[in-house]
């Protein structure tokens, strides 16, 4: 019930979040970080396409390094709806697939912020998300969202 | 069947058997035994490997650490040869189905629930998570152990064989070396029995084993055998020797017998006629022909007898008195080196054989043919003179009469009692010539033969005239005995030579009246022949029209030819022009107000690039929008109208994909600009079209007019020749265009002199003949020179050829080879005077290749 | 190809095949085809391929002159594949027995001179594409 409470804020959030602010998000209180891209902004539609295993390499044929959220980390619901549309079991079972397909390397799954910015920072090519509080975690790293 | 009998087989078969059955369970059951064992092997492998992804699963799904299983399944690609599948199947609750979650196989269209399980091996490993309950299944089909068996067995296999064969053969060898020396024993006996005894070659035998024993008692027969031999040949030839000594004396006396027979030419016989059996001596033999014993009975003797002669042989032959018979038969069949009949004398009489009791006939045969034939001589010289039907006379030397024929009573009318013993004085008249009766005398004296005319009477008064022959007959020693005369009645012969004598003068004064009759006919000639000039005035005026009438049936099936020539570029030219009027006034106005400024750029640049081929044949086009289907539909799978596509494509001068389709399939709005061009070239094509129309019909209006133009003309003018023949060629190119050539070889600056459209009609005629004849399809060629001072063309083609009965009257008036009503039998006659007109001349020779019509014309001054 | 109807117009002058080509597409409607040849013995294997298809063919045009054969003969093999097929004879000489025997045999529903009027094949091209 919790669960499902938290999910319709979240998504209200979203809704008005899009409405309110100039800037593009993903979604409220959450940020993208990444190391080394060679891009400093992204539109969502691209994030998506890297997230989802559609593209496997950055412009300058960089490897495409994932970090998500693991079951045991908040931000796990978040990512998964906004970024795959489904729950995140579903987000769970969405890499299973592609794993047995072998399309792609499976991603990196860590429990709190503090995990995936140690990660994303000491690997070039990675991408995660973070609370929008732990921004100054990772200064150097953030990556502006555009509208598409 | 004897080699299936033999030891050496016997010994072989059993050992062979018992090798293939050896072999034949080796190679059966133990690649049965090591399938199995891999199977479990594999089977084991399998479980492992499934276990590790089940576990790998629950790890990714449980802990969120899909690394393990990225590494197994990574194992698994690497070994996808090994594996027909994997699949991951998921149940969401107990009672819910299983489906499949993923799978890993090289089929796109593979489904784990519509296979054959007792085709493969199947294991399979359960996991289970929060997220997620499943299996994870991994197959291997059975197909790929039994290969792999197959493989590693076939070093074996071949190994096997070999050993099997190897080992056949030994044994085969053994055998024969068993029954080999059994062989040479049976060998040798046939030896013995044939007696072929200087082939035996078997040698004493030191060893005592039963097979030697046998060949050493082989041995000793064969040399008492060789013993035996010699003994009888010495006892032999003591009896030849005096067997041989007897036979000389009785083969001497036979010879002298012989030898008196053939002198004689006399044989002799004997028959017994209860064997019908005869014997004849040597000499008869030979003789009568007698080769075989069937020659030698009664039958045989009576067919070589003339049919007369027979009742008398055989009675004799068969009568069986003791008196003896003499007989003489004629052949029936003449002799063959001679061809005369035979005549034998045949003497006989029965005797009775005293040791066996039989009687038979014996005698002698003589042949006589000599003297037979000497009597028939004889008897045919007496037989001529004596039935002459002319007088015949025979006088001694003081030509008293010692011999008459029956004629000379006829004649004379004496009887022979007169006439015999007088002399033939007695016949002559007193009217007889003083001078013949001189001639006679003289002629008797120097005992000459003559021939003279003479007039003597009958008895009774009546005179007849004779042709006398008279010579004088002679003995063998050449002393005169006398005369003969021969007479011939020849009273007739003298009335006929009075009566032609008659005739004669009658003739005579009938010659004289025919003179005076021929000069009042001439006469009467010369009236009729005026009339005639009258009538021959009249004809050659029809025939004037009847000419003209052929030249208007010429220019008549010209015109009809051309009608149809001119009407096919007007209905082109219609139409085009037609279609321009649409083209521009819908179309064109349409498209420039709906084009963008890029689409017109590709627009034009394509046309550019089109306009200069020259549009495809209908087939062609149609294989080109085949070709552009098959390569449209697989390469633009999003394209629908695809058919219609290529057939738009192709019609425009697309043949298969190039640069430029690609670039031009690539633009949004291709339709629209293929449209477009397509509109550019059909206006382009129409244009086109108008003007070949219009050059086509214009060339043939203007052939026409040339020709028609000078039909009457009244002068000669000069022409080229070339320009001349190239006309009738336009002329007549509606018959000539299907099937036929015709190659016109005019030199180019060739001028003659004289009625230009009168020689039209000349090459007209020919050519059209030569068509008519090939059914228009003949190849012609005009061919031209210039010697002594003529021009000599040549219209040659290769149609059937003129026979040669009628070659010589193709130029004659109204001679035609067509049926009635068709043809005037006018045409090659009028070409032939119109030639001459020019002071030319034509002929025509053709053979089974060619005919060529040659026509000279002399060079006039121009 | 699917089930479409099929023109087909023969004649062995190109300027007449193309000239006429033009014309009739001008009005000739969608879903219908239109096919040439150039001589008798393709025209025959062309409508043969049709018939193999499953095409129908509703009218030909042909020439009476042609170079291997009569159009008469192109047209006899025609309605034996397909009967009620709509049949014109183009000719550019007047008259013909020929002509006149296989219209009284089999039916014509022109006999059109060159140079023709097209109005007449316009109308009977619009009547055969009435289904």
């Amino acid at each position: 019930m919790a669960f499902k409470k938290f999910i319709i804020i979240v998504v209200c959030l979203l809704i008005m979040g899009k409405a309110n602010n100039a800037i593009a998000q993903i979604a409220e209180d959450l940020i993208v970080i990444a190391n080394d891209i060679g891009v400093s902004s992204l539109t969502k539609k691209q994030v998506i396409s890297y997230l989802k295993g559609e593209k496997n390499f950055w412009e300058k044929r960089k490897k495409v390094l994932i970090a998500l959220p693991s079951s045991k980390s908040e931000l796990a619901t978040i990512v998964a709806r906004s970024i795959y549309k489904t729950s995140s079991e579903g987000m769970q079972k969405y890499w299973l697939s592609l794993v047995f397909q072998g399309r792609a390397d499976p991603p990196m799954f860590f429990g709190s912020d503090e995990e995936t910015i140690k990660f994303v920072t000491s690997n070039k090519g990675s991408i995660g998300f973070i609370r929008t509080k732990n921004k100054s975690q990772a200064v150097d790293f953030l990556i502006e969202i555009k509208t598409d | 069947m004897k080699i299936f009998g033999s030891i050496s087989f016997k010994i072989w078969i059993y050992f062979s058997s018992i090798l293939f059955i050896s072999s034949a369970i080796v190679i059966y059951y133990f690649p049965n035994q090591q399938k199995q064992s891999i199977l479990k092997y594999r089977g084991n492998e399998l479980t492992e490997l499934s276990r590790t992804i089940a576990l790998g699963v629950e790890l990714s799904l449980d802990v969120n650490d899909f690394q393990k299983l990225n590494k197994s399944l990574g194992y698994y690609r690497n070994k996808k040869s090994e594996f027909d599948f994997l699949v991951v199947t998921q149940k969401k609750s107990d009672s819910e189905k299983e489906e499949i979650f993923s799978q890993i196989s090289d089929s796109v269209k593979f489904n784990f629930y519509a296979i054959d399980t007792s085709k493969y091996l199947i294991k399979s490993a359960v996991f289970s998570t929060q997220i997620m309950n499943g299996k994870v299944i991994i197959g291997l089909s059975k197909n790929r152990v039994n290969n792999e068996v197959q493989k590693t067995n076939l070093p074996i296999y071949i190994a096997l064989v070999f050993i099997f064969l190897i080992t056949v053969i030994l044994f085969y060898v053994v055998a024969r070396n068993v029954s080999a020396p059994i062989n040479v024993v049976i060998y040798n006996a046939k030896l013995l029995q044939e007696e072929k005894y200087e082939l035996f070659n078997i040698e004493q035998k030191k060893s005592t084993d039963e097979i030697s024993q046998l060949q050493n008692a082989l041995i000793n027969l064969k040399d008492s055998l060789l013993l035996q031999k010699l003994e009888n040949k010495n006892l032999l030839e003591n009896l030849e020797d005096k067997i041989t000594e007897r036979t000389e004396n009785l083969n001497l006396t036979l010879l002298k017998l012989k030898e008196a027979q053939d002198i004689a030419e006399l044989g002799y016989y004997s028959f017994y006629k209860n064997l019908d059996r005869f014997t004849f001596s040597e000499n008869l033999e030979e003789k009568l022909l007698i080769k075989t014993s069937e020659a030698k009975k009664l039958e045989y003797l009576k067919s070589l007898i003339d049919k007369e002669y027979i009742n008398e042989f055989e009675t004799n032959f068969t009568k069986q008195t003791t008196e003896p018979f003499s007989i003489e038969v004629k052949t029936l069949l003449p002799d063959t080196i001679t061809g005369t009949f035979k005549w034998f004398a045949i003497n006989g009489k029965y005797y009775k054989d005293k040791q066996t009791e039989t009687d038979y006939l014996s005698g002698t045969i003589q042949e006589i043919t000599i003297r037979k034939n000497a009597e028939a001589e004889l008897r045919k010289l007496s037989q001529a003179v004596k039935n002459s039907f002319n007088s015949i006379i025979i006088t001694d030397l003081n030509q008293k009469i010692t011999w008459i024929n029956d004629s000379v009573l006829k004649l004379t009318e004496y009887s022979r009692e007169e006439i015999i013993g007088n002399t033939p004085k007695m016949f002559q008249s007193s009217e007889t010539d003083l001078e013949t009766k001189k001639i006679i005398r003289e002629s008797l004296i120097a005992r000459k033969s003559f021939k003279t005319e003479i007039l003597n009477v009958t008895k009774n008064g009546n005179k007849y005239w004779l042709e006398l022959y008279i010579q004088p007959i002679f003995s063998e020693r050449g002393v005169a005995e006398g005369f003969m005369a021969v007479e011939i009645d020849i009273t007739e012969r003298k009335e006929k030579d009075k009566l032609i004598l008659q005739y004669i003068s009658e003739i005579e004064s009938k010659q004289k009246e025919i003179v005076t009759a021929n000069e009042s006919l001439e006469i009467k000639v010369a009236d009729k022949t005026r009339d005639l000039e009258f009538s021959i005035l009249q004809i050659q005026k029809s025939q004037e029209e009847i000419v003209k009438k052929e030249k208007m049936a010429t220019l008549g099936v010209l015109i009809a030819g051309i009608a149809h020539e001119v009407n096919t570029p007007l209905g082109a030219i219609k139409a085009s022009v037609d279609n321009l009027e649409h083209l521009f006034s819908l179309e064109f106005v349409k498209a420039i107000n709906t084009i963008s400024l890029d689409d017109l750029k590709q627009v034009l640049a394509l046309y550019t690039k089109l306009n200069v081929l020259s549009t495809p044949s209908t087939i062609i086009q149609r294989q080109n929008a085949k070709n552009l289907l098959s390569i449209i539909s697989e390469n633009y799978p999003e394209i629908e109208n695809a058919f219609v596509l290529s057939k738009e494509l192709s019609s425009i001068g697309f043949e298969s994909m190039n640069v430029d389709l690609i670039a031009l399939l690539e633009t949004s709005n291709y339709a629209n600009i293929i449209k477009t061009v397509k509109l550019l070239l059909n206006i382009q094509r129409s244009l086109k079209t108008i003007n070949e129309g219009a050059v086509k019909s214009g060339k043939i209006i203007r052939a026409l007019n040339v020709y028609s133009h000078g039909t009457d003309q009244e002068q000669q003018t000069q022409f080229n020749l070339k320009e001349n023949i190239d006309n009738i060629i336009t002329l007549l190119s509606n018959k000539i265009k299907y099937h036929a050539t015709v190659k016109n070889n005019i030199p180019e600056n060739i001028l003659l002199k004289g009625f230009e459209d009168e020689l039209s009609q000349v090459w007209t005629n020919i050519i059209n003949n030569a068509l008519q004849a090939s059914n228009n399809k003949c190849n012609i060629v005009i061919d031209y020179k210039n010697e002594n001072n003529l021009h000599f063309i040549s219209i040659c083609n290769d149609g059937p050829k003129i026979p040669d009965i009628i070659i010589d009257k193709i130029f004659d008036e109204f001679f035609t080879t067509k049926k009635r009503g068709e043809g005037t039998g006018l045409g090659l006659n009028i070409v032939k005077s119109i030639v001459e007109k020019h002071h030319g001349k034509i002929n025509c020779i053709s053979n089974e290749k060619n005919t060529i019509f040659t026509i000279n014309l002399p060079v006039t001054k121009i | 190809m699917s089930s479409n109807k099929v023109i087909v117009i023969i004649d062995d002058e190109f300027i007449i095949l193309e000239s006429l080509s033009i014309q009739i597409n001008l009005i000739l409607p969608a879903n219908i085809m239109l096919e040439a040849a150039s001589s008798g013995e393709e025209s025959i294997q062309l409508i043969n391929e049709l018939h193999k298809n499953g095409n129908e063919l509703i009218l030909v045009i042909s020439d009476f002159n042609l170079d291997d054969m009569k159009g008469t003969e192109v047209l006899k093999h025609s309605i034996s594949l397909f009967p009620k097929l709509r049949k014109i004879i183009l000719t550019g000489q007047a008259d013909s027995a020929i002509i006149a025997d296989f219209k009284n045999e089999y039916g014509l529903d022109a006999i059109i001179n060159k140079p023709w009027n097209f109005e007449e094949i316009k109308e009977i091209i619009l009547e055969s594409v009435l289904p």
